[in-house]
């Protein structure tokens, strides 16, 4: 049995040795999971184990890199096993405590769950400029991602199939942060791991953020829901009229439109390979109707789709 | 066919042709909301929050089609509500009431917040006018379409005519319209919203009489064509015979019917739609309307509806020949006519 966690660094704190100190990684990780040891009848809780005694890297099918890492429990004859996946705002995964005669099989099962475990990669933009230049860390679906960060200004992002450059949007700072959905594509006919959505919000506690999210091109069995959706997405229609909403109250904006379907993509001879992207750009601003349409015509050119 | 218009207690004459009508008061409004007032920079705050959300409520009015500038709403309000150099003045006077709140320097703010109340009661203005200017854009396509579908059925018109009366005025309206955008200070605003308000009562005029005058060639052409008329027939008992007759061989309309306002519909008041209907009623010898046609339509279906229906319910005296009461037809006009300014339901600043 294993103990799932998820550790989050402060955002504005990047720290390029932290991701190799597995002291203070496990330090971390002792605050939320209680590990005592009996003195006498006493049960101390242990806050610290010092560096790991056995480290490795572990890469999953996902091509993710993992961390496993083991601490003996030499007064149980045991050891505390992690296996943590380093994330731009920190590290998910997996703790169990296995006796030593079993470390060799728990870390093969740890291992083997890694490649059933789903994640989305968040951060901030700081938090993310540091997790992609830790190129032996980071997944190999990142090495075609491009990230340009000018603090408080804008950022750039760029990847084989999506641009989208901040500037006209959203004012950018310390509490923003990018939210990156992994999914399963097809590309040429090949099923592959890769970026199916990207969300960059202005503040990650607020309401300001723009989206784009990857459809694929529903098989004709799909249900009715998914190719009604398809159809008033390639007609722009319905949801995705591109018409400024807002709620009652007047204080949530939002816009939800289409793009791609021009691209190499719109073409493909599988239509299985067929993608558009549902664009949502939502404020929670107090904003007047002409600045939402700014922001709107914007948005048409600072979001690119390139597939 | 001479046409005598009654006023509610009016003589109603035998052997005439009878307009009735409701009393008449015909304005278009476009109401001003009263100047606010601000004692403190939170009071400011509310009200520029307010304006913000009145640029949203127009701006996603369902209004969305083109008007004769070939502008929709969504444009009127990016370019005249809280423009650029509005929100901008609005801005630093609310920056300069803040500083003189924390010096609390009360005279100066005073002052500052009174200017401020200006600026926004400009903005108020702004929204109100634009506001009444497109629910009565709403309400012309209405009046507009009703004219093209009678246009359609009466192939001889002559459209070169009747836009020389409407088109001209059309352009009034979107410059009146424009100039009260324009104005730089709330006395030009109310001058400019004068103007407005003639044109705007003038448009609806215009489309009310051009509508009538089809809808009368109309009848006239169906009624040469041999095409039978709207007509409805009594289906409930006749009330109690009448005691007198009309003293001619012709009935005619006892003095002591329901007001039209009861059978005006409220859809049709809404859309502010007038008209003139021309009934042919067959009164029995005891007073009772047995059947009703419609001679001349008004162009508005529902309006010539409510003329028949009202006819049916009307008291008459029978006609008279040899001092015996004898059916007879009699034809009079039903007149709809508003009786309040014109004004929409809906929202308002």
């Amino acid at each position: 049995m294993a103990t799932l966690f998820s550790l989050q660094y402060p955002a504005s704190m990047p720290d390029k040795q932290r991701y190799r100190d597995s002291r203070e990684f496990m330090d971390l990780l002792l605050k939320g999971v209680k590990v005592p040891r009996m003195v006498g009848t006493q049960a101390v809780r242990i806050t610290s184990f010092g560096p790991a005694q056995q480290e490795e890297l572990l890469r999953d099918h996902f091509g993710r890199v993992w961390q496993l890492r083991a601490w003996s429990l030499g007064f149980a004859d045991a050891y505390i096993v992690t296996l943590a996946l380093p994330t731009p705002d920190g590290y998910v995964g997996m703790q169990t405590i296995a006796p030593s005669f079993l470390l060799d099989p728990i870390k093969e099962t740890l291992g083997f769950v890694a490649d059933y475990l789903y994640l989305s990669y968040s951060g901030s933009l700081t938090q993310w400029r540091a997790f992609l230049d830790r190129r032996e860390l980071r997944p190999a679906v990142f090495d075609r991602f491009k990230l340009q960060y000018e603090p408080d200004k804008r950022v750039r992002l760029e990847s084989p199939r999506v641009q989208l450059d901040s500037a006209g949007l959203m004012s950018l700072g310390a509490r923003s942060s990018l939210d990156l959905q992994m999914t399963y594509m097809l590309d040429h006919g090949r099923l592959i791991w890769d970026v199916g959505g990207i969300t960059l919000r202005q503040d990650r506690d607020k309401g300001t953020f723009v989206a784009a999210y990857r459809q694929a091109n529903p098989a004709e069995d799909a249900g009715r829901g998914p190719r009604e959706r398809w159809e008033h997405m390639t007609k722009h229609n319905g949801d995705f009229s591109g018409t400024a909403q807002h709620d009652n109250e007047f204080k949530n904006f939002w816009v939800r439109t289409v793009a791609g379907g021009v691209g190499p993509s719109a073409s493909a001879s599988d239509p299985g390979s067929r993608a558009l992207y549902e664009v949502v750009y939502n404020t929670d601003n107090a904003i007047l109707p002409r600045q939402f349409d700014d922001i709107q015509s914007k948005l048409a050119q600072d979001l690119k789709i390139t597939e | 066919m001479s046409i005598a218009q009654a006023r509610p207690g009016a003589r109603l004459q035998a052997g005439l042709l009878f307009a009735l009508a409701c009393p008449a008061v015909h304005a278009a409004t476009y109401s001003l909301p009263p100047p606010p007032r601000f004692d403190t920079v939170p009071q400011l705050d509310e009200a520029l929050d307010q304006l913000r959300k009145m640029s949203w409520a127009l701006y996603s009015d369902a209004l969305a089609q083109a008007d004769s500038r070939g502008r929709t709403i969504a444009q009127d309000v990016n370019q005249w509500l809280l423009s650029p150099d509005h929100e901008e003045r609005l801005a630093a006077l609310r920056a300069r009431a803040q500083s003189q709140s924390a010096a609390a320097d009360s005279a100066a703010l005073q002052a500052t917040l009174g200017e401020a109340a200006t600026r926004v009661q400009q903005e108020r203005c702004f929204a109100a006018v634009l506001a009444g200017y497109w629910r009565y854009r709403e309400l012309l396509a209405r009046h507009e379409a009703r004219l093209q579908a009678l246009k359609e059925r009466l192939p001889q018109d002559e459209p070169a005519a009747r836009q020389r009366r409407i088109a001209p005025l059309v352009m009034r309206w979107a410059g009146a319209l424009t100039a009260a955008m324009s104005a730089d200070s709330l006395s030009a605003e109310e001058v400019a919203v004068e103007e407005l308000t003639r044109t705007t009562e003038q448009l609806f005029s215009a489309y009310n009489e051009e509508r009538g005058e089809l809808a009368s060639s109309l009848s006239t052409q169906e009624r040469a064509q041999g095409k039978a008329p709207l007509t409805q027939t009594r289906q409930t008992p006749c009330q109690e015979p009448h005691p007198q007759t009309s003293g001619s061989p012709k009935p005619r309309l006892a003095v002591n019917n329901r007001a039209l306002e009861e059978v005006y519909p409220a859809s049709s008041k809404h859309a502010l739609f007038e008209g003139r209907t021309v009934i042919d009623a067959s009164v029995s010898a005891n007073g009772c309307a047995e059947q009703a046609a419609v001679y001349q339509s008004s162009g508005v279906e529902e309006l010539d509806d409510a003329a028949l229906r009202w006819t049916l319910q009307a008291h008459f005296l029978p006609g008279e020949r040899d001092h015996q009461a004898v059916t007879g037809v009699v034809r009079f006009a039903v007149k709809f006519v508003l009786s309040a300014p014109l004004s929409y339901q809906g929202w308002s600043p």
